[in-house]
């Protein structure tokens, strides 16, 4: 009898494993919540805009949990400072991901996100990237990795940048500064391969710095010496700013363009009259944090400054960066159902396509294609730095994208769908 | 551009890099002590600005004099928290600590300030005017004229108050001086404090120009490297970074822009393979 019993047990031990197998929790999720991890620059030289878009991240998660949160589980949000250091931001991703965080989101600097990429691979832990430019996240494209920054990548941004150049603002001599690392470089020879491959020019002066310099006389010297009609200026705002004025204190006359990382009120509130007539990509969805007229920007930018106040240069375009990846990461979050693993929410997010999430332009992701929108439009700087959206928008030619974007358009939706979670109650 | 212009325009910074030069070529001359922390009083000097002209509305001028006095009570602080205490033990003890009181000042700024980047409007105006093919701006002029006032204020407190010329007897000869009765302490509190004065006002001018953040210190890398191209001699350091500023340039234009900061280094290298006493300095030879 006893031996029966012993078997007997023995026997259901051995049978009740693969259910406790199948019974394991998906890291990071629980019955009542799912535990997001958040990176961004929240100290250094980037950190306005990182904490600009952690704030935006807060903002969606506060909505969505006020509205019940996701079949029922409210999502918890785990912050780290990545400093806008690739070392630091390894580290912050590792214990990010050690800690059981189901997915992973954030990181404005492009330095940052090239370094951390791979470990999603290898983890096999989603990314959905939400401020950084770089290419490299999603060209080639990665399994995990998804960009929903609401703008095209910087490989897009530098074809539609060289289009925009030379058939708007007809430059014949374009100056180039760019930061004198990977993501600098990367930006400089993506547009110089489409001048060369579209209208068979080369910029006619590139001009390195490093972060941190303050005096670019030598740049600017070497601008004007080749007779530049227009510098474009590649980098954070600091510097940024710095190169701006001092071209013009050193006399440069001809126009000047910036990149997305000056697009930033700390920008605008600096530059004054200075930036007068200068022409800057946007970084942020289709609606400025400036244009009032639309109520989702109004909301974000209200609700930011009551919720977690101001800063030099806060709120900027970067809560609305952040408060769009975070209804994006929702939304895949719904579609992946109550069952959810990580394999479910990647596929997920890989059926949304033209998919409205209440701001900025609709998002299309799909099996060879992570990056959310390939668009991006320009405003102009007028006086005292007021910064005025310019009426034409460009962006990257379809034609011009190095992977089809929709290659099996027949199989979706027609037209926009709308995503419940841009109707969700507004905080008050 | 020619040569005339990139000089003219290298002054502002040059002025800038000669006053923090001063400031740790005082402190150096009197104490043998060399002051990594010169970087971040520099930082305090801006951030004083921005706390008592930019955010409590003060009027400008109470303000420069206010940060200048906040910055020079800081440096007498570093100076008898981190150096008094080590006055007999090796100088290399009281070099780091020069280094970690400025590691905690550059983290104390980030607790109180917080690390976001500030921005202050330029109280005389930095739109540029021409002379023939020459073009500077108000600013420019004010850099430099705010510089030299205070070398001038240095060099009449050197040579003609009773402190001043204690001063120079202790940089001369410590023990002598102590032996005819010069308080020897004094006189390090005082180099500090002179420094302090000279860091902030560097500060406070640079602060309208660059963007305020904690690492804005970087500076002090090229007041050491005026300091070690002048000889370590108050007249030489001056020389010094003005002469960086405007190699640096030129480099930039007619060599390579990619490795303008380079020069700093490239300079105190030369120096020290060709002239190690500097522009300025004076041989010291021993007996042996």
């Amino acid at each position: 009898m006893k031996k029966c019993i012993i078997i007997g047990l023995l026997v259901g031990l051995v049978f009740s494993i693969p259910w406790m197998a199948i019974a394991a929790k998906v890291p990071g999720v629980t019955d009542k919540e799912i535990i997001i991890g958040n990176i961004n620059p929240l100290t250094g030289g980037a950190a306005s805009s990182g904490i600009g878009a952690q704030n935006g991240f807060e903002l969606a998660v506060e909505e969505i949990n006020a509205a019940g949160g996701i079949h029922g589980r409210k999502i918890k949000m785990i912050a780290l400072d990545s400093e806008c250091n690739p070392t630091k931001g390894v580290a912050a991703v590792r214990k990010l991901i050690g800690e059981g965080t189901f997915a992973v989101t954030g990181e404005y600097c492009s330095g940052v996100a090239i370094a951390i990429n791979p470990i999603f691979e290898k983890e096999e832990v989603p990314m959905v990237f939400s401020g950084c430019v770089t290419s490299k996240i999603t060209y080639p494209m990665l399994k995990w990795v998804f960009q929903a920054m609401g703008v095209a990548n910087q490989r897009d941004i530098s074809w539609g940048r060289a289009r925009f150049f030379v058939e708007k603002m007809e430059a014949k001599k374009i100056a180039f500064f760019y930061q004198a690392n990977e993501l600098g470089e990367n930006d400089l020879e993506n547009t110089r391969e489409a001048l060369k491959k579209k209208y068979n020019m080369d910029i006619a002066a590139p001009l390195p710095y490093n972060m941190g310099d303050a005096d670019f006389t030598a740049q600017i010297t070497k601008a004007k010496d080749v007779g530049a009609d227009l510098i474009h200026v590649s980098g954070l705002v600091r510097e940024g700013l710095l190169i701006v004025r001092q071209a013009r204190e050193l006399g440069f006359k001809g126009k000047i363009a910036g990149a997305t990382g000056l697009s930033t009120g700390g920008f605008f509130e600096a530059i004054g009259d200075f930036g007068m007539g200068m022409v800057i990509e946007s970084s942020t969805p289709k609606y400025e944090i400036f244009d009032f007229s639309n109520p989702v920007v109004k909301y974000v930018r209200d609700q930011s400054i009551k919720r977690y106040g101001t800063g030099p240069g806060r709120p900027n375009s970067k809560n609305l960066n952040g408060y769009y990846a975070m209804k994006v990461v929702g939304e895949g979050l719904r579609r992946a159902g109550k069952d959810i693993t990580r394999d479910k929410f990647r596929k997920a997010l890989e059926t949304m396509y033209n998919v409205d999430i209440g701001v900025g332009d609709p998002v299309t992701f799909s099996p060879w294609d992570h990056q959310a929108v390939h668009s991006m439009s320009v405003y102009v700087i007028a006086t005292g730095g007021m910064p005025l959206k310019l009426e034409m928008e460009h962006g990257v030619a379809e034609e011009d994208l190095p992977v089809p974007h929709f290659p099996k358009k027949e199989m979706y939706p027609k037209g926009i769908t709308r995503s419940p979670l841009a109707d969700l109650p507004k905080l008050k | 551009m020619d040569i005339l212009q990139l000089i003219l325009k290298s002054l502002a910074y040059g002025s800038i890099y000669a006053l923090v030069g001063l400031g740790l070529v005082l402190i150096f001359r009197a104490t043998d002590v060399l002051n990594f922390g010169q970087g971040q009083l520099f930082t305090m000097g801006a951030y004083f600005l921005v706390t008592f002209w930019y955010m409590l509305k003060i009027p400008y001028v109470l303000a420069f004099l206010m940060s200048v006095i906040g910055t020079a009570l800081l440096a007498f602080v570093m100076e008898r928290v981190a150096c008094r205490r080590l006055l007999k033990a090796p100088v290399m003890n009281s070099i780091i600590a020069t280094f970690m009181a400025g590691i905690v000042i550059y983290y104390s700024i980030q607790l109180v300030w917080g690390a976001e980047v500030f921005h202050v409007s330029p109280i005389i105006s930095n739109k540029p005017i021409s002379v023939g093919k020459i073009l500077f701006t108000p600013q420019d002029v004010w850099i430099v004229a705010i510089t030299a006032f205070f070398i001038l204020l240095v060099y009449l407190f050197l040579q003609f108050t009773k402190l001043g010329i204690a001063f120079r007897a202790v940089s001369m000869n410590k023990q002598a001086s102590s032996l005819m009765g010069v308080s020897v302490k004094k006189v390090f509190s005082l180099s500090w404090v002179m420094s302090g004065i000279l860091a902030a006002v560097a500060g406070v001018l640079l602060a309208p120009v660059l963007m305020i953040e904690v690492g804005m210190g970087w500076v002090s890398i090229k007041g050491f490297a005026a300091g070690i191209v002048g000889g370590f001699s108050i007249p030489g350091t001056i020389i010094g970074g003005f002469l960086l500023a405007a190699v640096e340039n030129i480099f930039g234009v007619y060599v390579s822009v990619a490795f303008k900061e380079m020069v700093a280094f490239l300079m105190i290298l030369a120096v020290l393979l060709i002239k190690p006493s500097g522009l300025l300095g004076i041989e010291v030879k021993k007996r042996v």
